[in-house]
């Protein structure tokens, strides 16, 4: 078969999307005035007519080798601080997800039209990813009964950025769900997000 | 026979999967399948020769993957790629014994370029244009019998492909795409509007691969039938991905896959192929299965339609309002809004119509002393990146109106071509290559005539001339012309006989710019409002209209109610609701003065009480003494952290609608203000709410604000700052990737034009960075934005 990538799309009413976050993103301290909130709420309704979470993801034999880790031979990475977050892994799930273009889209109308709705649906967009990253780990932890270790991605510690490109390569994300890349390895739809999950192998079911 | 003549006339058999079988026979993943092409031809030519022994006629070359954009890191050029993966085909076939092009066909296989487009990517149309051109003429170089451009995801890419195959090559053009399991593309497209799109382009065959299994195809195969007067091609999945013991393999057999293809046969479809997962037993056992069953004939449709990248909007019983907002004629505010080149005010144009109901907007952009081709780009463009609404091109330039049709995504309407011989030779032609759906005027060069009787003739000879260039009477929408009942009381009756014997007698829909018909007369809405309903009953299937009119609204809103085009009364109910309540809400905000609404950002309040208090009091005692109080308050707060950065913007947007309308009253053309600043977010950053937010509040503190949008090159910026002799520029860049050229920026404008201060913000950056950067100064956010504004020009 081809790249041994899998789908996994939730309805938006399942992705639970934490208001305490998103204010905490907008950098509003203490209680939010009656205005924001409502603006809030609003936002977070239309942005669930809009919002279509996607995931492709790919299972890897994970290979430590001096200064890199081989992913099934697919991919090899060079980060000490990956290493040490894939410590304890035998394997590891590499993942795509995003929330799709159509919250581009939303939030590319508003940034032109209405700024105040463009930035609360940004932070809207923001911890609806994180949200559906959460789903997606615990999916992990129950699919393959074991624990998780904190999600890594391009960019993070001494995981350069430019590693984007075999990340979205090798689970196929382009194709699967729709995740391009720009020239300086922005991800596109823009509330994406691509990660590394090491499997514990001490708590690893099979 | 040619493949055209086979797939029109029965069942054309196309290669299964080949990517997938190719790693099956080794192919390292990651690794470009197209250099097999060279370094294991023989394994890619048994590939082919075992799909044509299976049975397929039309063997795809493994060059899905060969396009400029594509391929970065590779030591064979493209000419090398492409032309070995045709000449692998050709030597398969030649090997199978069969005859190329009678009874076996290579087809080019062009895949998407793996990128996203502008406005929310980064390529421009034209350059993906270019990329695909140039894998295609070296394909027909090759021997290509013809060309399938396949699993496209976004429907612009799939224009650009369709348009480069057809302006660069002679070969046939099939174009499949790939649908989810909610049966739209990545980028939202629906069936019907890729049909529209991809069939008024003249492709030669349209369908649907990849992504989904023939199960699920099966229901989206049934709407391309219905819809579609082309043959139609479906190539699947070896059904969807399941993992087993760690796994990924497809759910069906090649027994269970012919079934459901005999199946998708049965509803119509001529083309028959595979995709991922898909081996030549695969094909076999379809070949073997459907071989000599017979199959329904393509036939003609007859539906109307328009669409855009997301949806399509089709002509039925219930008419279709096509918004008239977007055009300068007696619209001070718009003319100005072109003049200089202020595209917001445009665009909420747009936004404002769309929420009001318009199912297509028009754009007309024509003044005397712009540059039109340019500009009717340029508002599409804009238009489209905030609006998924068909758009109706209006000019009567046809360079206008082409580089517009190029470059629109959806099929559009193109108002207009009248019955005038120059006027039909300018407009077809562009109709016939870019598809579309024409308003034709019945008027020709002995003017408009006076009776129903003519006016259906001009309209008789438009469908019959039209009919030589391919284009069919559905993509044809008549408007019979409203004219001034003041200056000719039977004028309102020609219009409404015109109506009813075209929609009835010549069968073909119809538009009307309605508020004609009020000219020169007052309280023009009553009138135009009954004309309307008048003309509906009459037929009228579609009006160019202001939505935002309460009485034209109210008379589509009843219209439909009353004639059963509003399951359970729906629009009816939510429009009727709304209007009840804005009217309560009126009655109690009586006390909400200026200053609180702006506060609270209140926006439509705060223009409405703005608006009230123009009538009693002088407009500069108005912004003195409540406008800017208010914003300083608000500003204040933002900056002791008592108010937060969306109040401060809810608050900045209300007294923007402050400010408009007493602009307004004012009624004057001002002069802008002399301190103007550019603004651009940095090369490379593709983020721009945070340099949008300054923008707001800078226009809000009376500064001229140059927008030059995202990702915008140093010398662009250099351009702006030296054509406008700006001392003072904004820079915003989000990401540490991008913060380098920020510095060329700056370093650029340091050298060239040393007058100009440069303040930077962004995520990444804070003061000490932006010292290093050689910054004239850091601003961490929109307020001190403005506050060194302030300095900056000594106020």
């Amino acid at each position: 078969m081809d790249k041994a990538v899998m789908t996994f799309l939730v309805d938006a009413e399942k992705v639970n999307i934490d208001k305490k976050l998103v204010l905490r993103f907008l950098k509003v301290r203490g209680e939010a005035t009656k205005e924001i909130e409502e603006l809030l709420d609003d936002c977070i309704n239309e942005f669930q007519t809009y919002v279509s979470y996607k995931a492709c993801y790919r299972m890897f034999d994970l290979k430590t080798e001096e200064k890199s880790i081989s992913f099934s031979d697919d991919m090899v990475l060079c980060s000490e601080n990956l290493k040490k977050n894939l410590s304890g892994c035998e394997k590891a799930l590499v993942f795509v997800a995003t929330t799709s273009l159509g919250v581009d889209r939303l939030i590319h109308k508003y940034s032109s039209t209405q700024v105040s709705r463009a930035l609360v649906l940004d932070a809207v967009a923001s911890a609806a990813i994180e949200a559906f990253c959460d789903t997606l780990c615990d999916k992990f932890e129950a699919d393959f009964d074991a624990d998780t270790a904190p999600r890594f991605s391009p960019g993070y510690g001494d995981l350069d950025i430019s590693t984007q490109k075999q990340v979205i390569d090798v689970c196929d994300a382009t194709r699967k769900v729709g995740v391009t890349l720009s020239k300086k390895f922005t991800m596109i739809p823009r509330k994406s997000v691509s990660a590394i999950v090491g499997i514990k192998s001490s708590s690893y079911g099979e | 026979m040619n493949v055209i003549e086979r797939i029109n006339n029965g069942i054309l058999y196309i290669d299964g999967g080949l990517g997938s079988s190719l790693i099956k026979m080794g192919l390292e993943s990651g690794m470009m399948p197209e250099k097999w092409n060279i370094t294991n031809a023989d394994k890619v030519i048994g590939l082919h020769k075992a799909y044509l022994e299976a049975g397929a006629q039309v063997i795809t070359t493994n060059t899905f993957g060969a396009n400029e954009l594509k391929i970065d890191e590779c030591e064979y050029s493209l000419e090398e790629l492409v032309a070995s993966g045709v000449e692998n085909a050709k030597k398969a076939i030649e090997l199978s014994g069969k005859v190329k092009g009678e009874d076996a066909y290579v087809a080019l296989s062009v895949g998407p370029t793996g990128k996203l487009l502008k406005p929310l990517g980064e390529i421009e149309f034209e350059d993906a244009v270019t990329a695909f051109a140039k894998t295609m003429i070296l394909g027909e170089k090759a021997g290509a019998d013809l060309i399938i451009i396949e699993t496209m995801s976004d429907t612009y890419e799939a224009k650009a492909a369709l348009l480069a195959a057809k302006e660069n090559t002679s070969l046939p053009v099939f174009v499949t795409v790939a649908f989810d399991e909610k049966e739209s593309l990545m980028t939202g497209a629906d069936v019907l509007s890729v049909v529209a799109m991809l069939e008024g382009m003249k492709a030669d065959a349209i369908g649907i691969n990849c992504g989904l299994g023939p199960h699920q195809m099966k229901k989206i195969a049934e709407k391309f039938v219905k819809y579609s007067s082309l043959p139609i091609v479906v190539s699947p999945n070896a059904g969807m991905p399941k993992n087993v013991d760690g796994k990924t393999v497809y759910d069906i057999d090649e027994n269970e896959f012919a079934l459901a293809m005999k199946e998708i046969l049965e509803l119509g479809v001529h083309g028959l192929g595979g995709c991922c997962g898909t081996t030549p037993e695969y094909i076999k056992a379809t070949v073997n299965l459907t071989k000599g069953m017979a199959v329904k004939p393509v036939e003609k449709k007859d539906y109307t339609v328009v669409s855009s990248y997301t949806h399509a909007v089709l002509f039925d019983k219930k008419p279709v309002i096509v918004g008239e907002r977007i055009n300068p004629t007696g619209k001070p505010k718009l003319k100005q809004a072109l003049r200089d080149n202020e595209l917001d005010y445009i665009l909420s144009e747009a936004v404002l119509q769309q929420q009001n109901g318009a199912h297509v907007l028009d754009i007309n952009v024509g003044l005397p002393e712009i540059d039109e081709v340019k500009m009717l780009k340029d508002v599409l463009c804009a238009v489209q990146a905030v609006s998924d609404l068909p758009i109706q091109l209006d000019s009567s330039d046809a360079s206008a109106l082409e580089q517009a049709m190029r470059v629109c995504n959806g099929k559009p309407m193109i108002n207009s071509v009248n019955g005038k011989r120059s006027s039909m030779d300018s407009v077809f032609p562009l109709v016939k290559k870019y598809g579309g759906v024409v308003v034709a005027l019945t008027l020709d060069e002995n003017g408009i005539p006076a009776t129903a009787d003519e006016r259906v003739k001009i309209a008789e000879k438009i469908i019959a001339e039209a009919k030589k260039y391919g284009i069919d009477k559905k993509d044809i929408v008549v408007d019979a012309l409203a004219m001034s009942v003041s200056s000719d009381k039977n004028s309102a009756q020609v219009t409404i006989d015109s109506v009813r014997k075209l929609t009835h007698d010549l069968g073909v829909n119809t538009i009307l710019g309605v508020s004609n018909i009020s000219f020169g007369l007052p309280n023009r809405e009553m009138l135009n409002s009954s004309f309307l309903t008048l003309c509906f009953e009459n037929g009228l299937s579609s009006a160019i209209m202001n939505p935002m009119s309460k009485m034209m609204k109210q008379a589509y809103m009843s219209f439909c109610a009353l004639k059963g085009y509003d399951d359970n009364f729906e629009s009816y109910i939510a429009f009727a609701s709304g209007e009840e309540q804005s009217v309560s809400n009126s009655k109690t905000d009586e006390d909400m003065t200026l200053t609180f609404a702006i506060e609270k950002g209140f926006t439509a309040k705060a223009y409405d009480i703005a608006k009230e208090l123009t009538k009693s009091e002088n407009p500069l005692t108005i912004v003195n003494e409540m406008i800017i109080p208010a914003l300083n308050k608000v500003g204040e707060g933002f900056e002791k952290n008592t108010v937060f950065l969306p109040q401060l913007l809810m608050s900045a947007e209300a007294a923007k609608g402050a400010f408009s309308a007493v602009k307004e009253a004012m009624n004057d053309e001002k002069e802008k203000s002399e301190n103007k600043i550019v603004l651009a977010t940095v090369e490379g950053d593709i983020h721009d709410i945070g340099k949008n937010i300054v923008k707001v509040l800078l226009e809000n503190y009376g500064f001229d604000v140059i927008d030059l949008g995202k990702d915008v090159k140093p010398q662009e910026i250099l351009e702006a700052v030296s054509k406008y002799n700006i001392t003072l520029c904004g820079l915003s860049a989000l990401m540490t990737t991008t913060v380098t050229a920020m510095e060329e920026t700056i370093k650029l404008l340091n050298e060239k034009a040393p007058q100009c201060k440069v303040f930077v913000g962004g995520a990444v950056l804070n003061k000490e960075y932006a010292d290093m950067i050689n910054a004239s100064h850091y601003c961490k956010d929109a307020m001190e934005a403005v506050r060194y504004a302030q300095e900056q020009f000594g106020e």
